[in-house]
């Protein structure tokens, strides 16, 4: 290997960039809400409303994100935002916002989650909107819930959008399945039955070298002076530092359901007393994963579409990794666009 | 988020290349041949010293063990139980078991971590079709796809989920031990089963709720 041979002064302007971009981020990273409406779901969860610039060009579209991390990194930076990108195309957002679990929450069920506050976010929805029908965008965990209750309740849905979303939970090279096989899952619980968030942090940053080099990565050292490069990077890093604590019930239900009896995929994880059956999804799916997605791998979403059974099945694949195909400056060029022609391409049928 | 942690993350995240920038720096302004890849093999050192390190820190079971974890205590093996002996210390040998459990089962998650640097160092060395690199951020970003590939593999074991497995669970079994020391010491109720109680019963009357609607 030839190592570059670089001068003093070359080496100096270096160091000073490099002391520029840490002195940048003296001053805290400031979130700008630029939702036009918060309304009420159900216990914590709340919907964020972003309408579009215009009339809308389409139905409402919910986002379901995981409930793993904060929503927030959905609507990044102006000019870096997945919702703002949908907004511009023409789309009224809502965007489900889970809210931070406390002990309160420990004995939420995944059932809750679904059947509770995801049915009631499509309610509030449809009822703010006026209309009947509306679409449904899930995001890697939000997506496994998402599919849930379409196939529950599949007359509420138009059309449905998977994004970097589990469905086969035993795929070769799932490290998560495979932590989750090994770890003692109750007495990783709190006293006060939640799963703390720190434990999530922790289990994540030891995967973080999985990431590989096809995945975007952090563009630590491609920041230059811009402020608005700065900002976008100084919320993503305090977005990824983020992690809620986990309702533990739910958590305990997820994991054991999926990643380890892999029932999504079987057809036999029960909510609410119903089956979740894949097959029962009969509306257009456009499920869009990543490459080189390091926690969700290809295969493991792609599984949806042999679930499913249908020939309205949509497969997208992106170049890239889990968390750059929503907020990568180069995916939100191809994503949002590619969504926005599914969600809005000549229906089959008329449009209840 | 406050500045000062969002500062602190990125300056973990760059610090690496800071040690880098250094060691160069000081080799020209020394004009010692190769100044570079004099840096490089400090910035190996310093992965290998820290990154078992930053691993330690990334299974504590708490910020309050830090100090108790790295307290230089004898590893004295299974005390036999012992009839009669006060609850307060019975319970503490339970707690020093945790404690000794622990830092065994944390040495040997980060074991396969050791010298991380000197391997990068290593496969950087021998990447084929190495990238031309032109600037010290080329290099440092082919030295961090390096680190992350070893790092990779080492995840992608099954020993290694199986090792995690192994800490977390001590770490429970610490945390589990700490507080029923401290509930003796203190005499008070510190394990939630009250707090866990009404919150099951709270979800209980949600999900009736829902039940009521959708027969209503």
């Amino acid at each position: 290997m030839i190592l570059p041979g670089l001068a003093a002064a070359a080496l100096q302007a270096e160091r000073e960039r490099l002391d520029a971009l840490l002195g940048a981020f003296a001053e805290a990273p400031s979130w700008h809400d630029r939702s036009a409406a918060r309304l009420p779901v159900e216990g914590k969860a709340s919907l964020l409303y972003y309408p579009p610039p215009g009339e809308p060009a389409a139905r409402p579209l919910l986002l379901v994100y995981s409930l793993v991390n904060r929503v927030r990194v959905l609507d990044l930076a102006p000019g870096n935002s997945f919702v703002e990108r949908l907004q511009r195309l023409g789309h009224p957002v809502y965007v489900l916002d889970w809210g931070r679990p406390d002990a309160s929450d420990a004995g939420l069920s995944l059932a809750d989650y679904v059947c509770g506050y995801l049915s009631a976010a499509v309610r509030q929805v449809r009822h703010h909107s006026g209309a009947r029908s509306i679409d449904l965008l899930g995001i890697c965990q939000g997506g496994s819930l998402a599919l849930c209750l379409a196939s529950l309740e599949p007359r509420a849905f138009n059309r449905l959008v998977t994004l970097v979303t589990p469905v086969d939970f035993h795929t070769p090279g799932d490290v998560l399945a495979d932590l989750a096989r090994v770890l003692d899952l109750p007495t990783l619980l709190a006293p006060d039955g939640n799963l703390p968030g720190a434990v999530l942090a922790a289990l994540f940053g030891l995967l973080r070298p999985l990431r590989g080099a096809d995945a975007v990565r952090a563009p630590w050292l491609e920041v230059g002076a811009e402020p608005e490069k700065h900002a976008r990077l100084q919320r993503l890093l305090a977005w990824h530092a983020d992690y809620p604590d986990q309702a533990g019930r739910a958590w305990l239900e997820f994991v054991t359901a999926c990643y380890r009896e892999n029932r999504l995929l079987q057809g036999t994880l029960i909510l609410d007393g119903h089956a979740v059956d894949l097959r029962r999804l009969r509306l257009p799916v456009l499920n869009v994963f990543a490459r080189a997605d390091h926690l969700v791998p290809p295969a493991a979403s792609q599984a949806l579409g042999r679930a499913m059974g249908s020939r309205r099945y949509q497969e997208l694949a992106i170049e890239g990794g889990h968390v750059g195909i929503f907020a990568g400056r180069r995916s939100l060029d191809i994503v949002p666009p590619a969504i926005s022609r599914f969600l809005t391409a000549t229906p089959t049928k008329k449009p209840r | 988020m406050p500045a000062a942690a969002n500062q602190a993350l990125l300056a973990g995240e760059l610090e690496g290349y800071s040690v880098l920038l250094d060691a160069w720096q000081r080799g020209v302004q020394d004009d010692i041949a190769d100044p570079a890849r004099v840096a490089l093999t400090a910035l190996a050192r310093h992965v290998d010293e820290r990154r078992p390190r930053q691993l330690r820190h990334l299974c504590m079971p708490g910020p309050w063990f830090e100090p108790l974890v790295d307290l230089p205590v004898p590893a004295f093996g299974t005390l036999p139980a012992l009839p009669g002996l006060p609850a307060w210390m019975a319970v503490g040998i339970g707690f020093w078991h945790a404690l000794l459990e622990y830092r065994q089962r944390v040495e040997a998650f980060c074991a396969p971590y050791q010298n991380l640097g000197t391997r990068t160092l290593a496969r950087l060395e021998q990447t084929p079709d190495a990238p031309m690199l032109d600037s010290a951020a080329e290099l440092y970003a082919h030295w961090q796809q390096c680190q992350d590939q070893i790092e990779s593999e080492l995840v992608r074991t099954q020993s290694w989920s199986l090792s995690l497995g192994h800490v977390t669970a001590a770490a429970a079994a610490l945390r589990a031990a700490h507080r029923q020391y401290l509930e003796l010491l203190l005499g008070v109720n510190l394990d939630g089963s009250g707090q866990r109680a009404l919150s099951d019963e709270v979800a209980d009357i949600r999900r009736q709720l829902r039940a009521l609607k959708r027969v209503s």
